[in-house]
């Protein structure tokens, strides 16, 4: 009686054409390296020259796990990568280029992975580039836990990507026509109907960089560019999203969302104020009048009101002035108790008629017109609770693009950073998934402000945004924040910094569990500004 | 997103006498259901933490386990892959096991 081998848990399928010698021996050498459940399937792409592919063969010619097949004729990434898949028998198939490495623990990391989470249908990891030595060189990429708006800006699960078979069979896998950015097709299609996506947050796929590569240069081949965006606009019609593609920098994009074809809801800017003045730079502003001034001027977004929340003891010529700058848009609601707030927010979002809300420091002012645009945009979707800017300090450096969990702690992502910088493979460019955002500008619809029961009162001065955030996530929103709403915030001209642990105290007797593991915040940055640890301890 | 008419409707009703005062009334009770969610959650997490401290304190410390600890210890000291790491603890716990 014959037996049917067991299928292994994973298949490498690898796409091989003209693979030079050297970098073949490395390949096979990190695959046999593999301690997992694995089979290779190598498609040798009707190679000319298959010097690489015959020392693939020496390597691995006994080996029952190594299967390789030949094209007579080339057809390409996407056709080679369909004869692949045809050949594979694992529950799951992972994506290995010819000329790049795997780390030797990376197939057994997947199946602890596979083992570990159930329902997991894509599993990526963290990577870094190595040069055609094999030498480490750039910084690693350390990804974020799984942030659907970061892929529809970037191609960011890259390396290494695995895929459950089944749903690879059922999107058909690489697409014909997307040549240079069939993977971020492809990743788009499968995250799309995945159950659970998994981030390994390890560096286990090196991704070689020689000249001409697009691991050396995103120019490389300028069609991918077409491409990329050709599966971005694909992305946004099928899963229903009125947003146009928008070029960022090379390999970055973003999906902006029009309101072309429904109305624009009112939002309400909700602005606590006790009317105080202070420098920028160099001269003396009010800064309530400033920033509605601001607003007025470079706010493209249609309709909006200005809900100003005033202490007592704002002074009548600021509000005067407010009246003149305004308009009709401004709706004035007197506050006469000790500050809060929250209490202030919570009474401005009483007295407003949005269906939108914007909260909106005292002390802003508007850099890009289309702030408001950007942060409604995110708000259509569903699962999209709270969307937060880039805030600046007035020496353009990053005092918010987020807020982190940094052991614990909450803090702001990146801060202090310049917003050019390319952190992290660009992601200041990105739109993309945050912990939570600050209340110095924070849109969010009506009926979530009204599920979360608005700003908890509670905690007067300090952290009362971060507390809103995760009641904002505990209902199961997510929170959104992006590079192309951004303002000034003058916040260290007007605001008192002390921290009272009884206010620490509060917040941890409700988060301090939720506070511990940041998912956009990679355990292997060594602080919030994607500073890295030592590179032996990775 | 609710259509702009629903914003009409809603805005006369917090203009009658004591509308804004319901209102925050309402949000501070849906906070304080989310806050005592959150603050069970919070407690489960410690109560977990607790526990498991207290079982480790009540398992017997013997020669065998107290050396197990520090070899566990300088291992962890020592460079090398998490892999790797995990491997070897996995065979330091496997020596100190009662059903070797």
């Amino acid at each position: 009686m014959s037996t049917t081998p067991v299928p292994p848990m994973v298949t490498v399928l690898t796409p091989a054409f003209n693979t030079e010698a050297h970098l073949a021996r490395r390949l096979a050498g990190s695959m046999l390296a593999q301690k997992a459940d694995w089979e290779w399937v190598i498609v040798d792409d009707g190679s000319s020259d298959t010097t690489g592919l015959d020392e693939v063969r020496r390597q691995c010619a006994d080996d029952p796990r190594v299967t390789l097949v030949t094209h007579e004729s080339n057809q390409g990434i996407v056709g080679a990568t369909a004869t692949a898949l045809s050949h594979a028998r694992g529950a799951f198939v992972a994506l290995l280029d010819h000329d790049d490495e795997l780390h030797p623990d990376a197939l057994a990391e997947v199946c602890a992975a596979i083992r570990a989470h159930d329902e997991v249908d894509v599993i990526y990891t963290d990577e870094d580039k190595i040069d055609a030595t094999g030498r480490h060189h750039d910084l690693p990429f350390l990804k974020p836990d799984w942030s659907p708006e970061r892929l529809r800006c970037q191609m960011y699960l890259g390396h290494l990507m695995v895929i459950r078979r089944s749903l690879m069979e059922q999107v058909g896998g690489f697409r014909a026509g997307y040549d240079g950015s069939q993977d971020h097709d492809l990743a788009l299609r499968v995250t799309e109907r995945a159950r659970r996506i998994h981030h390994i947050p390890k560096v286990l796929y090196h991704w070689r960089a020689v000249p001409g590569s697009v691991a050396d240069h995103i120019d490389a081949k300028p069609a991918a560019h077409d491409a990329a965006r050709a599966a971005l606009a694909d992305h946004a019609e099928r899963v229903d999203l009125e947003a146009d593609v928008v070029d960022v920098i090379p390999g970055v994009y973003r999906l902006r969302r029009h309101f072309r074809e429904r109305p624009q809801p009112v939002v309400s800017i909700i602005v606590p104020t006790r009317g105080s003045s202070g420098v920028a730079w160099g001269s003396r502003r009010c800064f309530v009048t400033a920033t509605a001034r601001s607003l007025v001027q470079r706010t493209t977004y249609e309709p909006w009101q200005f809900v100003c929340v005033a202490d007592a003891d704002t002074p009548t010529e600021v509000t005067d002035e407010l009246a003149e700058i305004l308009g009709d848009r401004l709706v004035l609601v007197p506050f006469d108790r000790p500050f809060n707030f929250p209490e202030k927010i919570n009474l401005g979002v009483a007295h407003c008629s949005g269906d939108a809300l914007c909260l909106l420091n005292d002390d802003v002012e508007v850099i890009t017109p289309e702030w408001l645009d950007t942060l409604v945009g995110f708000l259509r979707e569903d699962d999209v609770g709270m969307a937060g800017a880039h805030l600046l300090f007035a020496d353009g450096t990053l005092q918010h693009g987020g807020h982190a969990y940094f052991e614990g702690e909450a803090t702001h992502l990146m801060l202090g950073r310049n917003p050019a910088d390319d952190a992290n493979r660009h992601t200041l460019y990105c739109d993309r998934e945050a912990s939570g955002v600050t209340a110095a500008c924070a849109a969010l619809r009506r009926e979530v402000w009204d599920e979360v029961g608005g700003m908890w009162e509670g905690l007067p001065a300090n952290f009362n945004d971060v507390d809103l955030s995760l009641k904002v996530r505990h209902l199961g929103y997510c929170v959104v924040v992006s590079p192309h709403a951004r303002l000034y915030h003058f916040e260290s001209a007007s605001r008192d910094p002390q921290v009272h642990s009884w206010e620490l105290d509060a917040l941890y007797g409700r988060w301090r569990h939720r506070m511990q593991v940041d998912p956009y915040l990679n355990p292997n940055w060594a602080d919030h500004r994607a500073q890295l640890i030592p590179p032996q301890s990775w | 997103m609710a259509s702009p008419t629903d914003s009409a409707d809603r805005a006369p009703n917090m203009a009658e006498p004591g509308g804004v005062d319901a209102q925050l009334e309402l949000w501070r009770l849906r906070d304080a259901v989310i806050g005592a969610e959150a603050t069970a959650g919070e407690l489960r997490a410690r109560l977990a933490v607790a526990e498991h401290t207290v079982a480790a304190l009540r398992r017997p410390v013997t020669r065998r386990s107290r050396a197990l600890g520090r070899a566990t210890g300088l291992l962890r000291r020592l460079p090398g892959t998490e892999a790797a790491r995990q491997r070897a603890e996995a065979t330091l716990r496997s020596l100190g096991s009662a059903r070797r």
